[in-house]
Parts: structure tokens; C-alpha cells; sequence
């Protein structure tokens, strides 16, 4: 059985990051990281750099805060209580 | 939406603060990067120069502001907001009673000033009542400081009704929105039950065919890709309804789904053990099965963020040790 697994199996397909990649990525910049918490939840605390976009906001708000639609998007929720 | 280099980090917050990563408190309103209400038609009024200063911070201040009155009220009972309402009509009518007593702030009648004797308290009580439902007969008038008093009072008196008013409607309405999140959350978990059930006895089937090798063994694969995506769709509602609860599951509709689950990841288990070496599995089935497994190695005892009774907890740890036997 192989351990590494990129890809979600229900569309839309989106691939996966790991922390170690995702670090890169901060790190050089390469990425624009998207909180789709709720307000109150970024506010007690959110991955340094991210911006937020709440799940509900995303049609509405998306175009805004992401012009870019070729530019690379990490997107991160909970696993919170 | 057309965004083409979409990533998902898995791990979300929690593993991010696990690894011992630092975490950013500020809110949004503070990071200055969005404000809120944006103008979306029409040229702004304000410059950006301005937005950007004071300004934003006192759009947010306000804001808050805002949002806590609305808390507050939101979290009063009609009935005491009522009991509110009438209490501010007792003290204004109170002032209006003082305002007799000194003689040049009461009220008047027919042009007579009302003392400050009982017959003046309850004239005074009768005209707060008539000002606060802004019905303002006009046959008693106030004089002086009561005129002030008089305009504070009907203000004060129509917003808090207005709360009232609107504490009754949005009752029942939240009510029946709450019903239906209810009505379908249960259906959405009567359908995990059943589908469950469905990978559970298809499993069962092709352990049986693949053990007597009644079938050939392409069948069996393309059976069990088909049962395993079913399988990873209901694994992952359950491992959310773990990790994300929203609405309280009962004991026992929790406890036969995490069984199921048990048992059908055993039941992959035994078949995948029954599979010939030679058999290579498909693309599509070799990441099924590694996100069932990644996902069910996720749910155990002490690994999701509530505490469950012994016997969910039981069932959580049995399905982790599976995962680990199929890995």
C-alpha cells in the first residue's frame, strides 16, 4: 500500500499540500493562503499570511480578494475545536 | 469559479499548530487588507487616503458597536425586553411626576398644570403610556424640561417595541429553520446507514466469490472500486461528523454507523488479503483505498475532539487499528 496520497477522489478534484510543502510556499511567497473559517475563528487564530474568505462568502467575495485566477490558491479549514 | 491552481491543505489549523508553527491572532478588520461593506456600484465617496485612515477604523468601531446591541437584544427574551419597554414608560412617567412637583417642567391639562399629588402621578403614568405608543392625544401637554423628556421616551419606546416586534416574528422563524437543518441532517444519516449496509453486504459477496474463485478476478476488482468509492463518500461524512460536529447525532444512530464502518473496512480488509499477489490494482482504486484508510486511521478515541461514551469510543479505536492492518 502506498502512504503518499495527493488527490481527493470526489470531484472537483483538488490536489493536496503537505505542512512541509506548504511551508515552501509561504516561504517563497509562491502561494496565496486562504482561510475559509469564519471571521471569529481568524481572529483567534489563522496560518501567518492568510487571508480570509469564509466559506459562505466564497462566491461573493472570491472574485474580490483573488483577481488572479492562475495564481496558486491554498485553501485550509479547521480540524479545530 | 475558474480558479485553476486550487490547492487543499488536509492538515488545516490544527496539524499547522501541532508541528509547532505560530499562529496570527488579528482579525480581519485589523489586517486592513478587507473592509467591510465595500461600495460595489458607484464611484466611492470618500478617497482611498481617507478610507485607509481613521476612517476604516471608525467604520469598524461602529460596527462593532452595531453588532453588539443586535447581540445583546439577541440574547434577551421577548418577555423581558418587554418588561424593559415598560419599565422605561414607569421612569419616564416618574419624571414627568417631578418634573409637577417643582412646578415648571410637568405637564398641563386644559391648561391647568398638574401638581404633585396622586391625582398627578397617574395623569402623568396615562401620558407616558400615550407618548411611548406614539399615539400623542394631546389633551395633557408637557411643559419645559418633560418636553426633552417626552421626545427621549417616544424614541427610546418605539425602538425597543420594534425589538419586541421583531423578537415574536424571527422566533418562529428560527424554529422552522432549525427543524429543517434537523430534518435533513437525519436524512443525510439515514443515507450513510444504508449505504454503509449496501458496502458492507457487497463486501461480504465478493469475500465469498473471491475465496471460492467463482469469479474472475477483473470482476471482483471493478465491484470493489465501485464499492470502495461508495465506501470513502460515507467515510468521509462520518469522519467530518466526528471531527466537525454541527449537529448532535444520537447515541445510537452514531453507534450503528461507526459499526458499519468497522465492519466494512474489515470486510476490505479480508478481500484485499484474498486478492491474488498478482492482481495490480487501478488507479482510481489504489487512491480510494489510500484515502479510506488515511482517513480511517483519523478516527479514534482520543484523536477527535469530543469525549464519546465507551462504546463509540470502542468502535472509533477498532476502526483506527483496521486501518492500520489494511496499510
Amino acid at each position: 500500500m502506498s502512504s503518499q496520497v495527493d488527490i481527493t477522489v470526489t470531484p472537483p478534484e483538488v490536489p493536496e499540500i503537505s505542512l512541509q510543502e506548504l511551508r515552501e510556499r509561504l516561504k517563497s511567497g509562491a502561494a496565496t493562503l486562504v482561510d475559509v473559517l469564519s471571521p471569529e475563528s481568524y481572529a483567534t487564530g489563522h496560518i501567518p499570511g492568510a487571508v480570509s474568505l469564509p466559506l459562505e462568502q466564497v462566491l461573493s467575495r472570491a472574485p474580490e480578494l483573488l483577481p488572479d485566477r492562475n495564481a496558486e490558491i491554498v485553501v485550509y479549514c479547521g480540524k479545530f475545536t | 469559479m475558474g480558479y485553476s491552481n486550487v490547492r487543499d491543505y488536509r492538515g488545516g489549523l490544527a496539524e499547522w499548530a501541532e508541528s509547532g508553527e505560530p499562529l496570527e491572532t488579528t482579525s480581519v478588520a485589523e489586517t486592513g487588507t478587507e473592509s467591510p461593506a465595500q461600495p460595489t456600484v458607484g464611484p466611492p465617496l470618500l478617497s482611498e487616503g481617507a478610507l485607509a485612515g481613521t476612517g476604516s477604523a471608525r467604520l469598524t468601531s461602529a460596527q462593532r458597536w452595531n453588532d453588539g446591541v443586535l447581540d445583546l437584544i439577541g440574547r434577551m427574551s421577548t418577555l423581558r425586553l418587554f418588561l424593559i419597554w415598560i419599565g422605561a414608560v414607569l421612569i419616564a412617567s416618574f419624571g414627568y411626576w417631578l418634573g409637577a412637583v417643582t412646578g415648571e417642567h410637568g405637564l398641563v391639562e386644559r391648561g391647568v398644570a398638574l401638581g404633585g399629588d396622586l391625582n398627578g402621578l397617574v395623569e402623568a403614568l396615562y401620558f407616558s403610556f400615550v407618548t411611548a405608543t406614539s399615539v400623542g392625544y394631546g389633551d395633557i401637554v408637557p411643559i419645559g424640561f418633560a418636553r426633552v423628556l417626552a421626545v427621549m421616551e417616544s424614541v427610546a419606546a418605539l425602538l425597543i417595541f420594534g425589538a419586541v416586534v421583531a423578537k415574536f416574528v424571527s422566533h418562529r422563524q428560527d424554529e422552522l429553520v432549525r427543524e429543517i437543518h434537523q430534518v435533513t441532517f437525519d436524512e443525510r444519516l439515514d443515507r450513510v446507514q444504508s449505504n454503509l449496509y449496501m458496502v458492507v453486504s457487497e463486501l461480504t459477496t465478493l469475500i465469498s466469490s473471491c475465496e471460492a474463485e467463482s469469479q474472475p478476478v477483473q470482476h471482483i476488482a471493478t465491484r470493489l472500486e465501485s464499492a470502495v468509492l461508495l465506501f470513502l463518500a460515507e467515510l468521509r461524512t462520518t469522519h467530518g461528523l466526528l471531527h466537525q460536529p454541527r449537529l448532535m447525532v444520537e447515541e445510537g444512530v452514531l453507534s450503528s454507523i461507526l459499526a458499519n464502518l468497522s465492519l466494512a473496512l474489515e470486510g476490505l480488509r479480508q478481500l484485499l488479503a484474498c486478492l491474488p499477489s498478482g492482481f495490480t490494482r487501478s488507479q482510481p482504486l489504489e487512491l480510494a483505498i489510500s484515502n479510506v484508510v488515511r482517513l480511517a486511521e483519523d478516527i479514534c478515541g482520543h484523536c477527535v475532539p469530543h469525549e464519546y461514551t465507551p462504546r463509540l469510543v470502542f468502535w472509533m479505536d477498532r476502526i483506527q487499528a483496521t486501518a492500520r492492518q489494511i496499510r
